[in-house]
């Protein structure tokens, strides 16, 4: 068995350790995110903050990583998150994983501080710590202009550099976004990682493996999600479905829909401005969207940033978008976040209660208001703490539009209950696909469960949450899963019979769900239909993973995850939403536009055999087979 | 009675249809589609079908369905499916 090798670097000290992951590890946790839980909870010093020199951060990639899979670039970061407190994993599609991994090595544990900004670099098996202060004060772009041209890159912008509490870290155009992992690079004086490399990433039956990529890829082409909507509208073709089902936020989460939405959808973005799609390493689907700006092709937004500087600060200027979407690339900083934290003053502005220089409907001054907040400029250095700071600050808790201090994503919890749950119960906070992701079959999907019901929703945001973990933990890009929804629904469309009724029986699927995810390790298939990703890892690694394992993998990365942010002080009180999600209803008079997370959250816990604290319980820990 | 809508079609509509704007009368959504078969033929109307149908930005799902009623001067959007996140 290919056992991952580690570099353990202490910037403090300045020593190099190479260590092989041992293989009782390496079966339970495989790599990714999962494994790197369980690293944070060994070598994370208990109650050390995010930004002391003592903290630990990893970096590390998945079995799958570099193997030619399809969508199989995503390396992952793991750290303690910075808005939180609690446990934090960001995860990046640029070349920087595939070539570390060809580099010799699976992952980085990074502990320590370095006296001078430091660029670690990788080598076919050697690891240096070169001098970087030269590279100091440059964007993310520019840094990457001067590091070696064919190293992966992982590099920080002056908001990283400023510990900008939602900084990011940016690997070619694509970026490791939330949860402020460009401010712990920061901490430590990580200007950057480059990594070369020229070995080929194990992959144990290749034989097989090679015959079942050729199969995986050609179900990708040809399924409706991943073969046309992603490569035709990439995610920015949400803006218009959310807004058709009220779940696009809109004034800072004050109502779900917004009229002139269209001009900031994915269609008028494919009319108007692309220029062509294009993709991470290694993947068919090509979700990325190359744009035009100021005669430079440059990656477009995503949904999120289309919306949260679009609908939800009132506006619905494409060009400011696209220059936003791009200076906050350079500057290293996380999109979502930042948007979502502007919201906020926003709402503070018109409430009367502070004035930062940014009002609803204004995106003109906004590119300079992103500078100033990369370089913590005067007052523009309380935004770049975000929302949740700021609310504690000047009061507005109940329209501070974050969950553990994460801003939330783009989708609206009260047009989409169970995404609300996800919200409140993920474990790095207000991120969508950490919290299962359900908008995409409440709100957003062919395929529509009762988006207002609680029914099922615990049991099912459970099942997205652990198969997503283990998609993630793999070295697999989330978008890759969405071909569970089947391509017949799509080919019936949202309207016919048979679809509705689908999607009515889903309501009524959580006892189902569950007795599923009990049996889970005895579903020893695996299928192209569900997780395929199961059998990919099987055919690499030799472990013996099929379906079931594989959620099972997922249930114990994020129970590890939890552990780590329970240690790390969060509770039960944490797994919440602002009052405006769960108190004001979206639409006046109609109840059942908030979200129920009184009534989702004890079942949640049930179903994840976490005791009413939300604490796992032993017998859930020994299940999952992780010792504390 | 029959109102003017103005219609946009999106993806493989405006292939059928060769327009990406069009205004066509009808006084539901149901009706609307008819329109459409009667202009451009059975392969738009069941592409049109298929998709996402939105009544003044808002998804006939969460209206009357293919029973909405259509009023003079309405917008309806076909919309392609998406995904992502
Ligand atoms: S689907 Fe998109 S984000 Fe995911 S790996 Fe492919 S190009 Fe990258």
């Amino acid at each position: 068995m290919n056992l991952p090798v580690y570099a353990y670097i202490n910037l403090s000290t300045g020593e190099l350790e190479k260590r092989t992951i041992s293989e009782s590890y390496f079966k339970k946790y495989i790599g990714g995110k999962t494994l790197a839980a369980r690293l944070l909870l060994d070598h994370y010093p208990p109650g050390v903050d995010a930004l002391a020199p003592e903290s630990v951060i990893i970096v590390n990639t998945g079995p799958l990583n570099g193997t030619g899979a399809p969508s199989s670039s995503r390396f992952n970061i793991s750290f303690k998150n910075v808005l939180s407190g609690g446990v934090a994993s960001s995860n990046c599609g640029g070349t920087f994983g595939v070539m570390m991994k060809r580099a010799g090595f699976d992952g980085l544990v990074i502990s320590g501080k370095s006296e001078h900004p430091v660029h670690i670099c990788i080598t076919d098996g050697d690891v240096e710590l070169l001098d970087a202060s030269e590279l100091w004060g440059l964007d993310a772009e520019k840094t990457q202009e001067s590091l070696p041209k064919h190293h992966g890159k992982l590099v920080i912008g002056q908001a990283g550099e400023n510990l900008v509490s939602y900084a990011s870290a940016v690997s070619g155009e694509r970026v490791a976004g939330r949860c402020g992992v460009g401010a712990v690079f920061g901490s430590k004086n990580i200007k950057a990682i480059s990594a070369f490399g020229t070995a080929e990433p194990p992959v144990l039956n290749k034989k097989k493996f090679d015959e079942f990529v050729v199969k995986w890829v050609s179900f990708l082409k040809k399924h409706p999600m991943t073969g046309d909507c992603l490569p035709h509208y990439g995610s920015a073709g949400l803006v218009n479905k959310a807004n058709a089902n009220w779940a696009l936020p809109t004034r800072n989460f004050q109502r779900g829909h917004y009229e002139q939405a269209d001009k900031v959808s994915g269609e008028t973005l494919a009319d108007t401005r692309l220029v062509r799609n294009s993709s991470c390493v290694s993947c068919p689907i090509r979700c990325e969207r190359r744009v035009m700006l100021d005669g430079k092709e440059v990656k477009g937004p995503e949904y999120e940033t289309l919306g949260l500087f679009g609908p939800n600060i009132d506006a619905c200027n494409m060009d400011d978008i696209l220059r936003l979407n791009y200076v906050c690339d350079i500057l290293g900083m996380d999109t979502i976040s930042a948007a979502g934290s502007i919201a906020f003053a926003m709402e503070l502005k018109e409430k009367g209660i502070a004035d930062f220089g940014v009002e609803f409907g204004r995106t003109d001054n906004l590119v300079d208001v992103m500078y100033k907040i990369a370089n913590r400029e005067g007052i523009y250095s309380e935004l770049a703490n975000g929302s949740k700071w700021l609310s504690e600050k000047y009061g507005g808790k109940e329209f501070a539009m974050h969950s553990k201090g994460l801003e939330m994503a783009s989708y609206e919890p009260r047009r989409s209950v169970g995404m609300g749950l996800g919200y409140a119960t993920g474990n790095r906070g207000g991120c969508h696909l950490n919290g299962g992701y359900l908008a995409l079959l409440e709100s957003v999907g062919a395929l529509s469960l009762d988006a207002q019901s609680p029914r099922s929703k615990a049991q099912l945001t459970v099942f997205m949450q652990n198969a997503l973990e283990a998609v993630s933990a793999s070295g697999f890009c989330l978008f890759s899963a969405q071909t569970f929804v089947p391509a017949v629904f799509f080919k019936l469309g949202p309207n016919h019979f048979i679809t509705r009724m689908a999607g009515r029986i889903m309501t009524f699927s959580g006892p189902l769900v569950r007795f599923i995810l009990n049996i889970a390790p005895a579903l020893w298939i695996n299928s192209f239909y569900l997780l395929p990703h199961a059998e990919a890892v099987r055919l690499v690694t030799g472990i013996r993973m099929y379906t079931g394992q594989f959620v099972r993998l997922g249930e114990r990365s994020f129970n590890l995850e939890r552990l780590f942010s329970l240690r790390e002080g969060l509770t039960a009180a944490d797994d919440t939403l602002p009052d405006r999600m769960t108190k004001t209803p979206q639409v006046k008079g109609r109840a059942d536009t908030v979200v129920p997370l009184d009534v989702m959250l004890p079942k949640y816990y049930k179903t994840r055999g976490w005791d009413k604290n939300g604490v796992p319980k032993p017998r859930t820990l020994r299940k999952l087979g992780i010792e504390v | 009675m029959s109102a003017k809508i103005q219609v946009k079609y999106w993806g493989e509509l405006i292939t059928l249809t060769g327009k990406k704007d069009d205004e066509l009368e009808a006084s539901s959504v149901a009706e609307l589609i008819k329109q459409l078969e009667k202009t451009y033929g059975k392969a738009a109307a069941k592409e049109g079908k298929r998709m996402l149908i939105a009544v003044n930005g808002t998804n006939i799902q969460l209206l009357e369905r293919c029973k909405t009623r259509l009023n003079e001067g309405d917008r309806v959007a076909f919309l392609p499916l998406s995904g992502g996140g």
